[in-house]
């Protein structure tokens, strides 16, 4: 995953920026498509693994912005702790996956992505209980409250994002991480 | 399964607040084992209809009846529906997701209710059908095979519920001419099996020498229908636009003005070639 | 043919339409200073004032502005109680197992609540005068200081750009793809989560495939056309500061010192 171009992993990430725009919209307009989780978490997510952490921490920054400006979702007023929690997705994964390496590719998906889902939520949920309610004691049980409630979405996107790395790497679209010897 | 539609209607709003209406009034029907082609200039509908005749939109207002039944009324079995309607949409290579070959094309049927046997029955028999070796495709990955090869598979998934109505919306477009006339026959050879063909196409070729019935569309509404002969001799008496003309009529329209006057009636190529020899037996070697 | 969604830019001719939008980001941070640093019933009114010019200036109807916010009640209601309830476990006016309701906890409700409220009102001021092209562009000019950190500031810029232009392509491609795999019977209703999740597949491993796809080959042509790095970018003419620009900057920077000088 490293030995892309720097062009490469560029317009990857674009395209995850824009997919985090269209993301949402696709699945607003599917019968039960649900609230169940954020798509926009997928292309940071992604973006993280494939392309690194620079790229990662720009497309969780740029992805929520750009698809509130253009679409109003998420709204303003979530958009800052929506900002960092995907910031801290991207970044946190993209540095993950650089410094695991247990030769099974599945386990190194996993381990860095739930590092990074669990980094990330605890961010924003410090983030948003000092921005709206600094000095409360309970910080700290916001902060878990907010982690305890999002745990279905994190479920889904263990499921779906390592299955999508599986499937670039079978179409030759990203190298192979552990190439196959012989 | 003959397909009725009346007075079908659809618009919609885009996200600049502008109402688009894609159809307008469209009614015809389409019988039991026909083979129709669709044709008209790019926007004029088309893809619209499919979707509404698969019953991926609710058209607007209007009816679409299969069987006599109205698919968009309230307890109409939708699961039905998308076992006897299969659709192949263009660049169909795209929708391809699953681990093996055989999944993918498996999935189509999840919701079918048939048992384990008969589904794997059923898919030894599409691929079989799109020219694969079963044993040898189905354990392979659908997203590494080559561009050819994942259409077929794309196709196979489409036929696994062995649907009694298959829509093609522009299937041979970009496909090499060996690609375009296998695709073709193959098609030929499903409604030649009792199967009701629907396809979308800009090329005049395709439509003039493989389709039964055709219908024109032109900014959503439905400007002419019928046999596809009949069509054919029409749209060459339309000056305002060589659009629909095929390549035998516009040679015929050439060669009238070089003072070789051909029948009128000439549509396919084989009119072409037949009226042609004629006029050289006469001419020359008497 | 697709075109993108604007947002909630509603467009016009007003006063703050036609001010320059990096001048707009940096007066909405100047207020948004002067909102948090707000102090008293002086300063607070200093700010309402402000807000209500702008909003008189802007030309747009009230609805508009104030209409999402009234959406956000029960969000709103949530940060109060979790200030009211949460600030003080010694004076407590009424104590309930975990909850303590205390005055200073619901007077710092308030006043987070109020600062919420005109904030997101600055904002939808904001984007509903600007369009997100200039919104984008603007922020692009405004990251340009971080070039001296070392962040590449010219291949974000391209990376945002290029975004953008795919996203009414990748709507197109994402239709489609959901397009055929609900008519090839796809469902996503089930209740068991992992199924659930499982039905997700069909719909999102497509789309990825031919985005990345599509960025590959943008990635080829670029390279083969000679891309190096983003620093010999054509670039855009900007169009100068004009004299409303400068007010307005001038002016908020005024309210912003006023507010932390003056009416502390």
């Amino acid at each position: 995953m490293s030995k892309m171009s720097s062009v490469k992993r560029s317009i990857i990430t674009a395209v995850c920026i824009g997919l985090c725009v269209v993301l949402p919209m696709l699945f607003h307009s599917i019968p039960n498509g649900g609230t169940l989780f954020s798509p926009m978490h997928i292309p940071v997510l992604l973006s993280g693994l494939i392309c690194g952490w620079p790229f990662g921490l720009l497309c969780g920054l740029a992805g929520p912005l750009l698809s509130s400006l253009i679409t109003g979702m998420p709204p303003m007023a979530y958009l800052p702790s929506m900002m960092i929690e995907l910031a801290v997705y991207g970044l946190v994964c993209g540095l993950m996956i650089n410094l695991i390496r247990t030769k099974k590719l599945y386990a190194d998906l996993y381990i860095s992505l739930v590092v990074a889902l669990i980094a990330g939520r605890i961010v924003a949920g410090i983030a948003r209980a000092l921005i709206f309610a600094p000095g409360s004691y309970s910080m700290a049980a916001w902060a878990t409250g907010y982690f305890v409630a999002t745990w279905p979405g994190m479920v889904i996107q263990l499921a779906l994002i390592p299955t999508i790395v599986f499937a670039l790497m079978k179409a030759k679209l990203i190298p192979q991480r552990y190439p196959a010897k012989g | 399964m003959s397909i009725t539609i009346e007075n079908l209607s659809y618009s919609y709003v885009q996200h600049s607040g502008e109402k688009i209406a894609a159809l307008k009034g469209v009614s015809c029907s389409i019988e039991v084992g026909d083979f129709v082609g669709i044709m008209g200039p790019t926007g004029c509908g088309k893809t619209t209809l499919l979707q509404l005749l698969a019953g991926l939109l609710s058209p607007t207002s209007g009816h679409i009846y299969l069987h006599g039944e109205d698919i968009n009324a309230k307890g109409y079995d939708r699961n039905s529906l998308r076992q006897t309607i299969g659709v192949v949409f263009q660049d169909p290579e795209y929708q391809l997701f699953a681990t093996t070959v055989e999944k993918d094309v498996a999935f189509g049927l999840k919701h079918s209710g048939l048992c384990r046997d008969e589904i794997n029955a059923n898919v030894k028999w599409a691929l079989e059908t799109m020219g694969f070796e079963f044993e040898k495709i189905r354990h392979q990955s659908p997203l590494a095979l080559s561009g050819g090869e994942k259409r077929r598979v794309a196709i196979a998934g489409v036929l696994a519920t062995k649907p009694k109505i298959l829509m093609f919306d522009e299937p041979i477009a970009g496909l090499d001419p060996y690609g375009r006339q296998s695709f073709l026959q193959f098609i030929t050879q499903m409604n030649q099996s009792g199967t009701t063909v629907i396809m979308v196409s800009h090329n005049i070729e395709a439509l003039c020498e493989y389709t039964r019935h055709l219908l024109v569309l032109e900014q959503g509404k439905l400007i002419d229908s019928g046999a596809t002969r009949d069509v054919f001799g029409r749209r060459k008496q339309m000056v305002s636009s060589a659009f629909g003309q095929t390549e035998a009529q516009k040679i015929v329209t050439m060669l009238s003005e070089g003072a070789l006057a051909l029948s009128p009636a000439i549509v396919t190529y084989d009119d072409l070639l037949s009226a042609l020899k004629q006029e050289l037996t006469r001419g020359g070697m008497g | 043919m697709r075109t993108l969604p604007t947002g909630q830019y509603i467009p016009g001719h007003s006063l703050l339409h036609k001010l320059d939008a990096r001048v707009k980001i940096l007066c909405l941070m100047l207020f948004i200073a002067a909102i948090i640093g707000a102090a008293s019933i002086w300063g607070y009114t200093l700010v309402l004032v402000t807000i209500a010019g702008l909003i008189l200036l802007s030309k747009l109807p009230i609805r508009s502005v104030v209409g999402s916010i009234r959406r956000m009640g029960l969000f709103l209601l949530v940060i109060f109680m979790m200030n009211a309830l949460f600030f003080d476990q010694e004076n407590p006016l009424a104590s309930w197992w975990i909850f303590h309701l205390s005055s200073g906890g619901m007077k710092q409700g308030f006043s987070v609540v109020g600062n919420v409220v005109l904030i997101l009102m600055l904002g939808n001021l904001l984007t509903m005068t600007t369009s997100p092209t200039q919104v984008t562009t603007a922020l692009e000019s405004l990251i340009k200081p971080l070039a001296l950190i070392g962040v590449p500031t010219e291949e974000v810029a391209m990376i945002i750009s290029v975004a953008i232009q795919f996203i009414p392509t990748l709507m197109a491609e994402t239709e489609s793809i959901k397009r055929a795999q609900l008519a090839r019977g796809a469902r996503f209703e089930s209740k068991k989560l992992t199924e659930r999740a499982a039905s997700f597949i069909p719909l999102v491993v497509p789309i990825f495939i031919s985005a990345i796809r599509r960025a590959d080959e943008l990635a080829l042509a670029m390279e083969a056309r000679g891309y190096r790095n983003a620093k010999n970018r054509t670039k855009r003419k900007k169009e100068p500061l004009v004299l409303h620009d400068y007010s307005a900057l001038t002016i908020s920077a005024s309210i912003c010192l006023i507010q932390f000088l003056l009416l502390r």
